[in-house]
Protein backbone atom coordinates (compact mmCIF):
# COMPACT_ATOMS: atom_id res chain seq x y z
CA UNK A 1 0.00 0.00 0.00
CA UNK A 2 2.91 2.16 0.38
CA UNK A 3 5.72 0.34 -0.96
CA UNK A 4 8.06 2.04 -3.44
CA UNK A 5 6.88 2.42 -7.26
CA UNK A 6 10.02 0.74 -8.31
CA UNK A 7 8.81 -2.34 -6.03
CA UNK A 8 5.40 -2.19 -7.16
CA UNK A 9 6.40 -1.89 -10.87
CA UNK A 10 8.77 -5.09 -10.43
CA UNK A 11 6.33 -7.27 -8.99
CA UNK A 12 3.46 -6.22 -11.42
CA UNK A 13 5.73 -6.60 -14.12
CA UNK A 14 7.39 -9.75 -13.55
CA UNK A 15 6.75 -13.59 -14.71
CA UNK A 16 7.97 -15.31 -11.75
CA UNK A 17 6.99 -14.31 -8.26
CA UNK A 18 9.22 -16.00 -5.67
CA UNK A 19 7.33 -15.41 -2.34
CA UNK A 20 9.34 -16.42 1.03
CA UNK A 21 7.89 -16.22 4.13
CA UNK A 22 4.96 -13.72 3.01
CA UNK A 23 1.14 -14.23 3.96
CA UNK A 24 -0.21 -12.31 0.89
CA UNK A 25 -1.42 -9.78 3.25
CA UNK A 26 -3.96 -7.12 1.88
CA UNK A 27 -1.42 -4.32 2.31
CA UNK A 28 1.22 -5.92 0.42
CA UNK A 29 -0.74 -7.34 -2.34
CA UNK A 30 -3.26 -4.32 -2.63
CA UNK A 31 -6.22 -5.75 -4.82
CA UNK A 32 -5.44 -9.50 -4.80
CA UNK A 33 -6.70 -10.51 -8.17
CA UNK A 34 -4.64 -7.87 -10.12
CA UNK A 35 -1.24 -8.77 -7.61
CA UNK A 36 1.24 -9.92 -9.99
CA UNK A 37 -1.21 -11.18 -12.28
CA UNK A 38 1.46 -11.65 -15.06
CA UNK A 39 3.00 -14.14 -12.77
CA UNK A 40 3.68 -17.55 -12.02
CA UNK A 41 4.29 -18.08 -7.89
CA UNK A 42 6.95 -20.32 -6.41
CA UNK A 43 5.08 -19.81 -2.29
CA UNK A 44 8.41 -20.74 0.13
CA UNK A 45 6.24 -21.14 3.91
CA UNK A 46 7.37 -23.65 6.74
CA UNK A 47 3.33 -23.01 7.45
CA UNK A 48 1.27 -25.40 5.35
CA UNK A 49 -1.93 -23.28 6.31
CA UNK A 50 -0.39 -19.93 4.63
CA UNK A 51 0.68 -22.27 1.05
CA UNK A 52 -2.44 -21.65 -1.34
CA UNK A 53 -4.96 -19.42 1.17
CA UNK A 54 -5.18 -16.35 -0.88
CA UNK A 55 -2.91 -17.05 -4.04
CA UNK A 56 -2.33 -20.31 -5.66
CA UNK A 57 0.87 -21.24 -6.47
CA UNK A 58 1.90 -22.93 -9.31
CA UNK A 59 5.45 -24.63 -7.18
CA UNK A 60 4.14 -24.88 -3.46
CA UNK A 61 7.20 -25.01 -1.18
CA UNK A 62 6.67 -25.88 2.48
CA UNK A 63 9.06 -26.51 4.84
CA UNK A 64 12.43 -25.05 6.40
CA UNK A 65 13.50 -22.32 4.57
CA UNK A 66 17.28 -22.73 4.42
CA UNK A 67 17.40 -26.82 3.05
CA UNK A 68 14.86 -25.47 0.32
CA UNK A 69 16.49 -22.13 -0.39
CA UNK A 70 19.85 -23.54 -1.23
CA UNK A 71 18.61 -26.71 -3.19
CA UNK A 72 16.97 -23.78 -5.28
CA UNK A 73 19.54 -21.29 -5.55
CA UNK A 74 20.61 -20.94 -8.96
CA UNK A 75 22.14 -18.60 -11.73
CA UNK A 76 19.67 -16.64 -14.14
CA UNK A 77 20.14 -15.04 -17.20
CA UNK A 78 17.83 -11.78 -16.72
CA UNK A 79 20.61 -8.90 -16.66
CA UNK A 80 18.20 -6.79 -18.73
CA UNK A 81 15.66 -7.22 -16.22
CA UNK A 82 17.93 -6.18 -13.52
CA UNK A 83 18.92 -3.44 -15.53
CA UNK A 84 15.30 -2.48 -15.99
CA UNK A 85 14.28 -2.50 -12.01
CA UNK A 86 17.77 -0.83 -11.37
CA UNK A 87 16.95 1.64 -13.55
CA UNK A 88 13.02 2.24 -12.32
CA UNK A 89 15.05 2.59 -8.21
CA UNK A 90 16.94 5.45 -9.76
CA UNK A 91 13.81 6.86 -11.21
CA UNK A 92 11.40 6.78 -8.21
CA UNK A 93 14.08 7.29 -5.80
CA UNK A 94 13.17 8.80 -2.40
CA UNK A 95 13.23 12.77 -2.16
CA UNK A 96 14.02 14.63 0.49
CA UNK A 97 14.07 18.33 -0.45
CA UNK A 98 10.65 19.01 0.70
CA UNK A 99 10.36 22.69 -0.04
CA UNK A 100 9.80 23.87 3.69
CA UNK A 101 11.92 24.93 6.98
CA UNK A 102 10.06 22.21 8.87
CA UNK A 103 10.98 18.99 10.28
CA UNK A 104 10.91 16.50 7.31
CA UNK A 105 9.80 13.43 9.03
CA UNK A 106 11.00 11.13 6.30
CA UNK A 107 14.23 12.88 6.37
CA UNK A 108 15.14 12.68 10.19
CA UNK A 109 14.25 8.76 9.78
CA UNK A 110 16.53 8.54 7.24
CA UNK A 111 19.62 10.50 9.16
CA UNK A 112 18.65 8.92 12.17
CA UNK A 113 19.19 5.43 10.78
CA UNK A 114 22.01 6.00 8.47
CA UNK A 115 23.94 7.76 11.70
CA UNK A 116 23.02 5.15 14.34
CA UNK A 117 25.21 1.93 14.61
CA UNK A 118 24.29 -1.35 12.80
CA UNK A 119 22.96 -2.89 16.38
CA UNK A 120 20.83 -0.56 17.06
CA UNK A 121 17.04 -1.27 17.76
CA UNK A 122 14.23 0.59 15.75
CA UNK A 123 10.85 0.01 17.06
CA UNK A 124 7.89 1.52 16.20
CA UNK A 125 4.06 2.55 17.19
CA UNK A 126 1.30 2.74 14.00
CA UNK A 127 0.50 5.00 11.38
CA UNK A 128 2.15 7.15 9.37
CA UNK A 129 4.95 7.53 11.03
CA UNK A 130 5.09 3.76 10.75
CA UNK A 131 5.10 3.69 7.28
CA UNK A 132 7.96 6.16 7.26
CA UNK A 133 9.92 3.80 9.13
CA UNK A 134 9.74 1.38 6.70
CA UNK A 135 10.64 3.41 4.00
CA UNK A 136 13.33 5.05 5.24
CA UNK A 137 15.29 3.72 7.85
CA UNK A 138 18.21 2.15 6.54
CA UNK A 139 17.88 -1.05 8.67
CA UNK A 140 20.57 -3.53 8.36
CA UNK A 141 19.52 -6.70 10.15
CA UNK A 142 15.51 -6.55 9.59
CA UNK A 143 15.03 -8.60 12.98
CA UNK A 144 16.41 -5.28 14.33
CA UNK A 145 12.98 -3.59 13.23
CA UNK A 146 10.11 -4.30 15.85
CA UNK A 147 6.88 -3.25 14.24
CA UNK A 148 3.46 -4.59 14.73
CA UNK A 149 3.35 -4.15 10.77
CA UNK A 150 -0.46 -5.72 9.46
CA UNK A 151 -1.47 -6.00 12.95
CA UNK A 152 -1.31 -2.39 13.65
CA UNK A 153 -1.54 -1.95 17.53
CA UNK A 154 -1.34 1.43 18.47
CA UNK A 155 0.49 1.07 21.97
CA UNK A 156 3.45 -1.81 20.56
CA UNK A 157 6.24 0.59 20.71
CA UNK A 158 7.30 1.12 24.00
CA UNK A 159 6.55 -1.71 25.41
CA UNK A 160 8.44 -3.35 22.64
CA UNK A 161 11.55 -1.17 23.26
CA UNK A 162 11.30 -1.72 26.56
CA UNK A 163 11.71 -5.67 26.12
CA UNK A 164 14.52 -5.44 23.19
CA UNK A 165 16.38 -3.41 25.88
CA UNK A 166 15.90 -6.00 28.58
CA UNK A 167 16.93 -8.54 25.77
CA UNK A 168 20.57 -6.90 24.17
CA UNK A 169 21.37 -4.49 27.39
CA UNK A 170 24.04 -3.29 25.41
CA UNK A 171 22.37 -1.94 22.29
CA UNK A 172 21.26 1.36 21.50
CA UNK A 173 16.77 1.26 21.03
CA UNK A 174 14.93 3.90 19.97
CA UNK A 175 11.25 4.09 20.10
CA UNK A 176 9.54 6.01 17.11
CA UNK A 177 6.42 6.84 17.99
CA UNK A 178 3.22 9.13 17.41
CA UNK A 179 1.00 11.45 19.21
CA UNK A 180 -1.50 9.17 18.91
CA UNK A 181 0.28 5.89 19.25
CA UNK A 182 2.69 7.29 22.35
CA UNK A 183 -0.72 8.26 24.74
CA UNK A 184 -1.82 4.17 24.50
CA UNK A 185 0.94 2.53 26.78
CA UNK A 186 2.63 6.21 27.90
CA UNK A 187 2.69 4.45 31.69
CA UNK A 188 5.67 2.77 30.78
CA UNK A 189 7.65 5.45 30.95
CA UNK A 190 7.49 4.44 34.79
CA UNK A 191 9.01 1.32 33.62
CA UNK A 192 11.98 2.46 31.50
CA UNK A 193 12.01 4.92 34.81
CA UNK A 194 12.13 2.25 37.54
CA UNK A 195 14.74 -0.15 35.48
CA UNK A 196 16.80 2.84 34.50
CA UNK A 197 16.87 1.84 31.15
CA UNK A 198 18.61 3.80 28.25
CA UNK A 199 15.45 3.48 25.69
CA UNK A 200 15.13 6.40 23.47
CA UNK A 201 12.00 7.89 22.49
CA UNK A 202 11.49 10.22 19.03
CA UNK A 203 8.24 11.11 19.37
CA UNK A 204 6.91 12.65 15.87
CA UNK A 205 3.95 14.84 16.93
CA UNK A 206 1.31 16.22 14.42
CA UNK A 207 -1.18 16.91 16.76
CA UNK A 208 -3.30 14.27 14.54
CA UNK A 209 -4.73 10.67 14.32
CA UNK A 210 -2.52 11.26 10.98
CA UNK A 211 -3.57 8.17 9.07
CA UNK A 212 -6.74 8.61 9.86
CA UNK A 213 -6.45 11.83 8.58
CA UNK A 214 -5.52 11.01 5.07
CA UNK A 215 -7.42 8.84 4.57
CA UNK A 216 -10.28 11.31 5.17
CA UNK A 217 -8.71 13.74 3.14
CA UNK A 218 -8.23 11.55 0.61
CA UNK A 219 -11.41 9.19 0.16
CA UNK A 220 -14.08 10.76 2.51
CA UNK A 221 -13.75 14.48 0.64
CA UNK A 222 -11.93 15.95 4.12
CA UNK A 223 -14.92 15.00 6.59
CA UNK A 224 -12.34 15.04 9.19
CA UNK A 225 -14.06 13.22 12.37
CA UNK A 226 -12.23 12.29 15.63
CA UNK A 227 -8.77 12.83 14.14
CA UNK A 228 -7.72 16.25 15.99
CA UNK A 229 -5.07 15.97 18.55
CA UNK A 230 -4.41 20.01 19.07
CA UNK A 231 -5.24 19.64 22.96
CA UNK A 232 -1.99 16.88 23.30
CA UNK A 233 -0.12 17.18 26.47
CA UNK A 234 2.68 18.82 26.88
CA UNK A 235 4.88 15.87 26.09
CA UNK A 236 8.55 17.00 27.62
CA UNK A 237 6.95 17.40 30.63
CA UNK A 238 4.66 13.98 30.72
CA UNK A 239 8.13 12.70 30.11
CA UNK A 240 9.80 14.73 33.01
CA UNK A 241 7.07 13.66 35.16
CA UNK A 242 8.13 9.82 34.67
CA UNK A 243 11.78 11.23 35.45
CA UNK A 244 12.80 11.25 31.85
CA UNK A 245 14.16 13.84 29.97
CA UNK A 246 13.18 14.98 27.26
CA UNK A 247 13.48 18.47 24.63
CA UNK A 248 11.58 19.48 21.52
CA UNK A 249 12.69 20.41 18.60
CA UNK A 250 10.36 21.84 15.00
CA UNK A 251 12.87 23.17 12.57
CA UNK A 252 14.71 21.63 9.91
CA UNK A 253 18.07 23.13 11.42
CA UNK A 254 17.10 21.42 14.55
CA UNK A 255 17.33 17.64 12.74
CA UNK A 256 20.81 17.07 12.98
CA UNK A 257 20.75 17.69 16.48
CA UNK A 258 17.97 15.81 17.21
CA UNK A 259 19.53 12.36 15.77
CA UNK A 260 23.07 13.66 17.69
CA UNK A 261 21.26 13.86 20.93
CA UNK A 262 19.63 10.23 20.31
CA UNK A 263 22.19 8.89 19.49
CA UNK A 264 24.94 9.99 22.32
CA UNK A 265 23.06 10.99 25.14
CA UNK A 266 23.18 7.99 27.82
CA UNK A 267 20.27 7.09 29.67
CA UNK A 268 16.49 7.53 28.60
CA UNK A 269 15.05 10.21 26.47
CA UNK A 270 12.35 11.74 24.58
CA UNK A 271 12.93 13.79 21.90
CA UNK A 272 9.37 15.78 20.37
CA UNK A 273 9.61 16.40 17.17
CA UNK A 274 6.38 18.44 15.67
CA UNK A 275 5.69 18.40 11.99
CA UNK A 276 3.66 19.35 9.66
CA UNK A 277 -0.02 18.61 10.45
CA UNK A 278 -1.12 17.89 7.07
CA UNK A 279 1.82 15.53 6.29
CA UNK A 280 0.90 12.58 4.33
CA UNK A 281 2.33 9.18 3.58
CA UNK A 282 3.74 8.80 -0.27
CA UNK A 283 2.85 6.82 -2.64
CA UNK A 284 -0.39 5.36 -1.64
CA UNK A 285 -2.03 2.45 -3.56
CA UNK A 286 -5.59 3.54 -2.61
CA UNK A 287 -7.66 0.44 -0.82
CA UNK A 288 -8.51 -2.50 -3.00
CA UNK A 289 -7.14 -0.58 -5.49
CA UNK A 290 -4.53 -2.67 -7.49
CA UNK A 291 -0.63 -1.78 -7.06
CA UNK A 292 -0.40 -0.58 -10.53
CA UNK A 293 -2.74 2.73 -8.97
CA UNK A 294 0.16 4.66 -6.96
CA UNK A 295 -1.22 8.48 -5.70
CA UNK A 296 1.62 11.00 -4.94
CA UNK A 297 1.50 14.23 -3.48
CA UNK A 298 3.14 17.23 -1.93
CA UNK A 299 5.63 16.49 0.96
CA UNK A 300 4.69 18.30 3.91
CA UNK B 1 -21.41 -26.89 3.89
CA UNK B 2 -18.83 -29.40 5.23
CA UNK B 3 -17.56 -31.52 7.75
CA UNK B 4 -14.60 -31.92 10.05
CA UNK B 5 -13.53 -35.17 12.00
CA UNK B 6 -11.42 -33.45 14.77
CA UNK B 7 -9.28 -35.15 17.84
CA UNK B 8 -8.60 -33.11 20.67
CA UNK B 9 -6.42 -33.60 23.61
CA UNK B 10 -9.05 -32.90 26.51
CA UNK B 11 -7.38 -30.03 27.85
CA UNK B 12 -8.63 -27.18 29.87
CA UNK B 13 -10.29 -24.64 27.13
CA UNK B 14 -9.24 -26.80 23.64
CA UNK B 15 -13.04 -26.86 22.52
CA UNK B 16 -13.54 -23.33 22.75
CA UNK B 17 -10.04 -22.30 21.26
CA UNK B 18 -11.77 -24.88 18.50
CA UNK B 19 -14.73 -23.18 18.15
CA UNK B 20 -12.92 -19.61 18.21
CA UNK B 21 -11.02 -20.64 15.43
CA UNK B 22 -13.58 -21.66 13.16
CA UNK B 23 -15.20 -18.57 14.07
CA UNK B 24 -12.24 -16.28 12.89
CA UNK B 25 -11.35 -17.94 10.22
CA UNK B 26 -14.60 -17.20 8.02
CA UNK B 27 -16.87 -20.16 8.72
CA UNK B 28 -20.33 -20.31 10.79
CA UNK B 29 -20.47 -23.50 13.02
CA UNK B 30 -23.87 -25.41 11.87
CA UNK B 31 -23.61 -28.30 13.68
CA UNK B 32 -21.32 -29.82 16.37
CA UNK B 33 -21.24 -33.29 18.19
CA UNK B 34 -18.38 -33.74 20.88
CA UNK B 35 -17.62 -37.46 22.36
CA UNK B 36 -15.39 -36.97 25.59
CA UNK B 37 -13.16 -40.38 25.98
CA UNK B 38 -10.46 -40.75 28.46
CA UNK B 39 -7.73 -38.25 27.24
CA UNK B 40 -9.23 -37.20 24.04
CA UNK B 41 -12.45 -35.63 22.40
CA UNK B 42 -14.21 -36.34 19.27
CA UNK B 43 -15.62 -33.78 17.80
CA UNK B 44 -17.70 -33.03 14.37
CA UNK B 45 -18.19 -29.92 13.32
CA UNK B 46 -20.06 -29.40 10.33
CA UNK B 47 -18.69 -25.83 9.16
CA UNK B 48 -20.39 -23.23 6.46
CA UNK B 49 -18.07 -20.47 4.53
CA UNK B 50 -17.02 -19.13 1.54
CA UNK B 51 -13.21 -20.03 2.15
CA UNK B 52 -11.36 -23.29 1.54
CA UNK B 53 -12.39 -25.98 3.78
CA UNK B 54 -9.36 -27.62 3.19
CA UNK B 55 -6.65 -24.64 3.84
CA UNK B 56 -9.23 -24.14 7.40
CA UNK B 57 -8.49 -28.12 8.09
CA UNK B 58 -4.48 -26.98 7.62
CA UNK B 59 -5.21 -23.65 10.26
CA UNK B 60 -6.97 -26.16 12.68
CA UNK B 61 -4.18 -28.54 12.85
CA UNK B 62 -1.56 -25.77 14.26
CA UNK B 63 -3.86 -25.76 17.02
CA UNK B 64 -1.56 -27.48 20.06
CA UNK B 65 -4.46 -29.50 21.36
CA UNK B 66 -5.85 -30.82 18.21
CA UNK B 67 -4.25 -34.10 16.98
CA UNK B 68 -5.80 -35.15 14.18
CA UNK B 69 -8.31 -33.67 11.33
CA UNK B 70 -10.17 -35.04 8.22
CA UNK B 71 -12.01 -32.85 5.87
CA UNK B 72 -15.12 -33.66 3.83
CA UNK B 73 -16.53 -31.57 1.74
CA UNK B 74 -20.10 -32.56 1.33
CA UNK B 75 -22.65 -30.10 -0.18
CA UNK B 76 -21.53 -26.60 -2.44
CA UNK B 77 -24.36 -24.30 -0.97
Amino acid sequence: MHGTKAANHAIQACDLLIAIGVRFDDRATGKLEEFASGAKVIHMDVDAAEVGKLRQPEAPVVGDLKPALRALSMELSIDDWRKECLANKVKHAWRYDAPHDGIYAPRLLKKLSEAADEGTILSCDVGQHQMWVAQHCRIRRPELHLSSAGLGTMGFGLPAAIGAQFGCPKARVINISGDGSILMNVQELATIHRYGLPVKILLIDNQALGMVRQWQELFFEKRYSEVDLADNPDFVRVAEAFGIPGFSAQRKDEEDGVVERLLSEPGPLLAHVRIDREANVWPLVPPGASNSTMMEGAMK
Amino acid sequence: MATLQIQLKRVEGSLIRLLGLVGRRGFETEGITARSLEKHMDVTLTVRGARSVEVLGRQILKLEDVERVEAVESKRQ
